[in-house]
C-alpha cells in the first residue's frame, strides 16, 4: 500500500484571542510598591510606598489597606501569596500610601532558609537567591501584594561558603534611571509629542551603580556571582504600547490621532526587589 | 457455544467483533478486544490500529494535543500499556496524534478496565494489551505517507520463521506549522516523533515459539519565541524516548504450557522551560527490565491452573531544578498560562525499585458457570539515594523500603442462555510510587505503594450473530494516593503526602452491529470520578472526570465504495474557575484568584467526522481515492480556557475547525 497524495483543504488557527492590554490604565491601580531599604535583615523596619496610577486626576493618598502576610504560601501552591493573607487584606483598616513594616526577628525561619524548631522544610530561594515576605495592599477593592526582600544568612552551607558570603554579599539598593522619548531618532519632550505616530521610549539605567548578586549556588557547595538584571514596565492612559515591559529599556508607544494629554509611568525593577518609578505628564498634538 | 468461557478455544470471536474469550481466560466485564484488521478498519482512525482504543467503552475523551489515556475514571499514569508483555510508558506519541507502534504490527489490541487477572499487576487503572503479529506468509511491504507521517513496513514469513521491521517518522510539524500564525504560532507546537520496531519469530518445534521484539519511540516538542528583548523571549523544549528489547518463549500456549517473557530497556525524558520570570529543567533516565513467566496446565476436565512470576526492576537517575509546582499534577489548582513561581529548588537523586510478584490462579468450568479465582503476592522494594536534602558537605543517607501486597482476584461468569452471559470481577491492586516523586527536595523519599480495589459487573447479550450489546457497571477505589501537602508548612523531605483517596463509579453501554458491509459501534459511559486530598476533606471531582462519554462509529462498504462516520460527545473536563487577579508588584505580573476547586467545567465536546472512499482494483494492484472531513459541523470546541494577563477576561482555545483531506492510496 502506498499513500502518495494528500491535499489539505482547510486549516486555520485554533485559538480565540483575548484582548490583553495590561499596560492600559482604566481605573486607579497600584502599579508598584517601593521599599526603603529594598532588602532588610530580621528585626529591621522597612518603609513601603504604594505607587498608584489613575486614568485622570491626582492619585489617591488614602484608603490603602495594608496587611503583612503572617504565613508563607503552601508548597502546593504556585501563586505567591497565601489565601489567608489575601483575605486579611480585605479586612485591614484603611490607611495611607505609606506603610511601615517591622520585620520579625524570626522572619528568616518563616519565609527564609532557616530551619524552624518544628522540623519544617525551609523555603526555596528565587533564582537570585532571594527570600521575601509578602505584604498585601488593596485600593478600592483591587488587591496587590508587594514583597520585602529579606537579608537572610545562607543556611545549610559549609563554613567556607558562609564566610565567603559574609565577606562579599551586600544588601540591595534601589536603582535609578532616566526616561526619555524619541521620534525618528530625535529626542522629543513629553509635553510636545507628535500625535498619531509611534514614539520610542527609552529607560536608561546606565547611571545606576552596577550591582552584583552573590548567591549560594544550587546544592550549597559554592557561591555564584551574577550581574544584576533590570526590566522596565510601561503604563499609559491612552494610545497603545507594543509591549508591556522590556529588559533592554526600549518601548514603542503609538499615540492617538487626535491631540490630547495623558500620563506615562515607567517602573524599573532590578532582579533583587529594588524599584524606581518615573511618572511623566504627556501631551501630543 | 457459551459466551463467557470456552476452554481450549483460542481467540474465539463473536461475529459482531466482540471477543468472547482470549485463550482460556474468562472475558473481563467491560473489556474490549479487537483484532488488528478490525482496529484498522475503525472509521476515522486513519488506519492507525491503536487509535481505535480511543473509541473503546470506558475510555475518556482526551483533550486536543494530549496523549493521556483515561480509562474508567483512572488517572492516565495508573493505566498499564503492554506490547507482547513488555511494558511501555505510553500508547501514543506526544500530542496523541499517532500511536507508538506500526499499525501493521498490531495483531490484537485489548483493553481491560483493571488489573484483575493474577498475572498482571503494578497499576491501579486499566490495562492496554497489544499483541504483535508477523502478518501473512511470504514477502510483503508497505509504504505510506500522508499529512501526519511517513512509514514503512516490511515482512518476511515462512511456516516456522518470520522477520518484520517497521518505522515511522512524523511530518505533521512540517505540514501544519506554516499554517500556524500569530498567537497560534506562539502558543502551539507540533511535536516531532519517530518510532521503529523489529520483530523476529521462530518456531523450532510445533509446540515452541521464540520471538524477539525491539521497540523504539521518540518525541520532541519545541516552542521558542525569540526576541532581541529577553523579557519577551521564552522557550519550552521537551524530549522523551523509550527503547525496549524483549524475548518471549512460548511452549504449548495458549491452551496450556509455558510462556516466559524477559525484557529490558531505557526510558528518557528531558524538559526545560525558560520564561522571563522563571526557569525549570528536568531529566529522567530510567533503565527498566522485567520478567514474566507463566505456566498453565489443564489439571482435569474443566479445571486448569496458572502460576508464575511477574517482576519489574527500575533504576532511575533524576535531576530537576525549578519551582516545586512544576510539572502540575492531579489536584493542583492552576490556570492555563499563569505565571510560574520563580522559586528555584535543585536536586539530583537515584531510585532503584523492584516490584515482583508470584501469582497463581484457577479456571473452573462448572457447566454454565465459570470461576477464575487468583492470588498475587507482590513484594515492592526500593532504594532511594537520599532521605533528606543536601546540607553542606554532609554525606547523604539513603532510604530502603520493603512492602508486601496480597491481592486476591476473582472473575466469574454465568451463561444462562447461549446468547446471554453475566460476568463479574473483583480484585485488589497496587502501584509503586513514581521515582520522580521521591526527591528529598521536590517530593517525599518515603513514599509507599498506593492500593486500590475494583469491582465490575457486566451483562453481554448477543441476540443474533450480527449484534451484540453489553452493559457494565464498575466501581473502583484507591487510597494512599500521592498528592502535594496543602498545609502551609510541610515537614522536611515530605512535600508530597499519601493521604489522598479516589473513587470512580459508572456504567458502560456498548453495542456492535455487523452485517454484510455495514458495521456500527456505540460506546457510552456514564461515570463520576472523585478525589479528596485528605480523608477529612469533602470529595471533589477528579481532574479527569467526564460524566458522559459517547463515541459512535459506523461504516458501510459496497463494491469498492466505503463511507464512514464517527460522532463523539463528552462532558467537558473539570476546571477551577478564576474569579479575578491580584497584582504581584515585585514581578509586575498578575496572579489568578481561584474559586472552589474543580467547581466548573469546560463546555461539552462534540464532533462529527465523516469519510468516504472508492477502491479500484486491477489484478493485484489497487488504488483508493478517499476524502475525510473532520468536524463537519465546524463546532468550536473549547479545549482550554485562557485568560488575559490580568485574569479579568476569559477566552477559549478551541479545537480544529472543519478540516478536509483528499487522498489517494495504492499498492499491491
Amino acid at each position: 500500500m502506498r499513500r502518495w497524495l494528500t491535499v489539505l483543504l482547510a486549516v486555520s488557527a485554533c485559538t480565540g484571542p483575548v484582548l490583553d492590554e495590561p499596560w492600559r490604565i482604566v481605573a486607579p491601580r497600584i502599579i508598584a510598591v517601593t521599599a526603603d531599604p529594598p532588602e532588610a535583615p530580621p528585626g529591621a523596619q522597612v518603609v513601603l510606598h504604594a505607587v498608584v496610577a489613575t486614568p485622570d486626576g491626582p492619585p489617591a493618598t488614602a484608603g490603602f489597606q495594608w496587611a503583612p502576610c503572617e504565613h508563607p504560601r503552601p508548597f502546593s501552591q504556585n501563586e505567591s501569596i497565601d489565601a489567608s493573607c489575601l483575605a486579611a487584606v480585605g479586612s485591614a483598616p484603611p490607611g495611607g500610601a505609606e506603610h511601615a513594616l517591622a520585620l520579625s526577628p524570626d522572619v528568616c525561619a518563616v519565609f527564609g532558609p532557616d530551619m524552624s524548631g518544628e522540623g519544617l522544610r525551609p523555603r526555596d530561594a528565587d533564582s537570585t537567591g532571594g527570600y521575601y515576605q509578602p505584604v498585601g495592599v488593596q485600593l478600592e477593592g483591587a488587591s496587590s501584594f508587594a514583597a520585602v526582600r529579606l537579608w537572610c544568612r545562607p543556611a545549610g552551607v559549609s563554613l567556607d561558603v558562609a564566610r565567603g558570603w559574609v565577606d562579599t554579599a551586600r544588601p540591595n539598593t534601589n536603582p535609578a534611571f532616566m526616561l526619555s522619548a524619541a521620534f525618528e531618532g530625535r529626542a522629543v519632550p513629553f509635553d510636545a509629542l507628535p500625535a498619531g505616530v509611534t514614539v520610542d521610549l527609552l529607560a536608561d539605567w546606565s547611571g545606576s551603580p552596577e550591582e552584583h548578586d552573590v548567591v549560594v549556588a544550587p546544592g550549597g557547595g559554592s557561591l555564584e556571582t551574577a550581574i544584576e538584571r533590570y526590566d522596565v514596565s510601561w503604563f499609559v492612559t491612552d494610545g497603545s504600547l507594543s509591549a508591556a515591559r522590556s529588559s533592554i529599556g526600549a518601548g514603542r508607544w503609538l499615540l492617538p490621532q487626535s491631540p490630547g494629554t495623558g500620563t506615562l509611568w515607567a517602573i524599573l525593577r532590578d532582579s533583587r526587589g529594588g524599584v524606581a518609578v518615573q511618572t511623566s505628564s504627556v501631551r501630543w498634538e | 457455544m457459551l459466551l463467557a468461557w470456552v476452554p481450549l478455544l483460542a481467540h474465539a470471536e463473536a461475529d459482531g467483533g466482540v471477543t468472547v474469550v482470549t485463550g482460556t481466560r474468562v472475558r473481563m466485564p467491560g473489556g474490549t478486544s479487537l483484532r488488528g484488521a478490525e482496529a484498522r478498519e475503525t472509521p476515522l482512525v486513519e488506519h492507525d490500529a491503536l487509535k481505535a482504543v480511543q473509541t473503546f467503552p470506558g475510555v475518556g475523551h482526551a483533550a486536543l494535543g494530549s496523549s493521556d489515556l483515561v480509562v474508567f475514571g483512572a488517572a492516565p499514569r495508573e493505566t498499564l500499556v503492554e506490547v507482547d508483555g513488555i511494558e511501555v510508558p505510553s500508547l501514543f506519541h506526544v500530542g496523541g496524534y499517532r500511536s507508538v507502534l506500526s499499525s501493521m504490527l498490531v495483531g490484537r489490541v485489548e483493553l481491560e478496565p483493571a488489573t484483575l487477572r493474577p498475572d498482571v499487576g503494578r497499576g491501579l487503572g486499566g490495562v492496554v494489551r497489544v499483541e504483535t503479529t508477523s502478518g501473512e506468509r511470504g514477502a510483503h511491504g508497505v509504504l505510506s505517507s500522508d499529512l501526519s507521517d511517513s512509514s514503512a513496513w516490511v515482512g518476511l514469513a515462512s511456516s516456522d520463521a518470520s522477520l518484520v521491521a517497521a518505522g515511522r517518522v512524523s511530518t505533521l510539524s512540517a505540514a501544519v506549522s506554516p499554517f500556524l500564525k500569530g498567537a497560534a504560532a506562539d502558543q502551539f507546537a507540533i511535536p516531532h516523533s519517530w518510532d521503529a520496531q523489529v520483530r523476529g519469530a521462530w518456531a523450532p518445534t510445533s509446540r515452541d515459539e521464540v520471538s524477539v521484539l525491539g521497540l523504539a519511540s521518540a518525541d520532541a516538542l519545541s516552542l521558542e519565541v525569540g526576541s532581541d528583548d529577553p523579557t519577551l523571549a521564552r522557550a519550552r523544549n521537551e524530549r522523551s524516548a523509550f527503547y525496549r528489547l524483549g524475548v518471549t518463549w512460548r511452549r504449548g500456549e495458549p491452551t496450556e504450557g509455558t510462556t516466559v517473557t524477559a525484557w529490558g530497556g531505557l526510558d528518557q525524558r528531558t524538559a526545560s522551560l525558560l520564561t522571563p520570570l522563571a526557569r525549570a529543567e528536568s531529566r529522567d533516565d530510567s533503565w527498566v527490565g522485567g520478567l514474566r513467566a507463566r505456566w498453565r496446565s489443564l489439571l482435569v476436565e474443566g479445571v486448569s491452573a496458572t502460576c508464575g512470576f511477574d517482576g519489574r526492576f527500575t533504576r532511575s537517575q533524576l535531576a530537576r531544578s525549578g519551582p516545586l509546582t512544576l510539572p502540575p499534577r492531579e489536584g493542583d489548582v492552576t490556570a492555563f498560562g499563569e505565571p510560574l513561581s520563580d522559586d528555584r529548588a535543585v536536586d539530583t537523586w537515584r531510585v532503584s525499585a523492584l516490584d515482583a510478584a508470584v501469582f497463581a490462579g484457577l479456571d473452573l468450568s462448572l457447566g454454565r458457570v465459570s470461576l477464575a479465582p487468583g492470588l498475587r503476592l507482590a513484594a515492592i522494594a526500593s532504594d532511594v539515594s537520599r532521605r533528606t536534602p543536601v546540607v553542606a558537605s554532609t554525606p547523604g543517607i539513603g532510604l530502603d523500603t520493603l512492602d508486601f501486597a496480597l491481592e486476591p482476584r476473582l472473575t466469574a461468569a454465568w451463561s444462562p442462555l447461549d446468547s446471554l452471559s453475566v460476568t463479574a470481577a473483583a480484585g485488589l491492586s497496587h502501584q509503586a510510587p513514581d521515582a520522580s516523586d521521591r526527591s528529598a527536595v521536590f517530593g517525599t523519599p518515603e513514599l509507599r505503594p498506593s492500593h486500590g480495589a475494583h469491582v465490575a459487573l457486566g451483562t453481554l447479550v448477543q441476540p443474533t450473530r450480527s449484534l451484540s450489546a453489553e452493559v457494565t457497571g464498575f466501581y473502583r477505589t484507591a487510597n494512599g494516593l500521592t498528592v502535594r501537602d496543602p498545609a502551609v508548612g510541610a515537614r522536611l523531605a515530605q512535600v508530597l503526602i499519601q493521604q489522598a483517596e479516589g473513587r470512580a463509579l459508572g456504567v458502560n453501554v456498548a453495542a456492535r452491529f455487523k452485517l454484510s458491509g455495514l458495521a456500527a459501534a456505540v460506546a457510552y459511559t456514564l461515570g463520576r470520578s472523585e478525589r479528596r486530598d485528605r480523608p477529612t476533606q469533602p470529595w471533589r471531582l477528579a481532574d479527569y472526570d467526564q460524566t458522559h462519554v459517547l463515541t459512535t462509529t459506523a461504516g458501510y462498504s459496497w463494491k469498492g465504495w466505503r463511507v464512514g462516520a464517527r460522532l463523539r460527545w463528552a462532558t467537558g473536563l473539570p476546571r477551577t474557575p478564576v474569579e479575578g487577579g491580584t497584582f504581584d508588584v515585585r514581578r509586575g505580573v498578575f496572579e489568578p484568584v481561584f474559586g472552589p476547586h474543580d467547581s466548573a467545567r469546560l463546555p461539552d465536546f462534540f464532533q462529527l467526522d465523516v469519510e468516504a472512499g472508492k477502491t479500484l482494483t486491477w489484478g493485484r494492484w489497487w488504488l483508493e481515492l478517499f476524502v475525510e472531513v473532520l468536524n463537519v459541523t465546524n463546532r468550536a470546541n473549547t479545549e482550554e480556557w485562557v485568560y488575559d494577563s490580568t485574569f479579568g477576561r476569559r477566552g477559549a482555545i478551541t479545537g480544529l475547525p472543519v478540516l478536509g483531506t483528499l487522498g489517494v492510496r495504492g499498492g499491491l
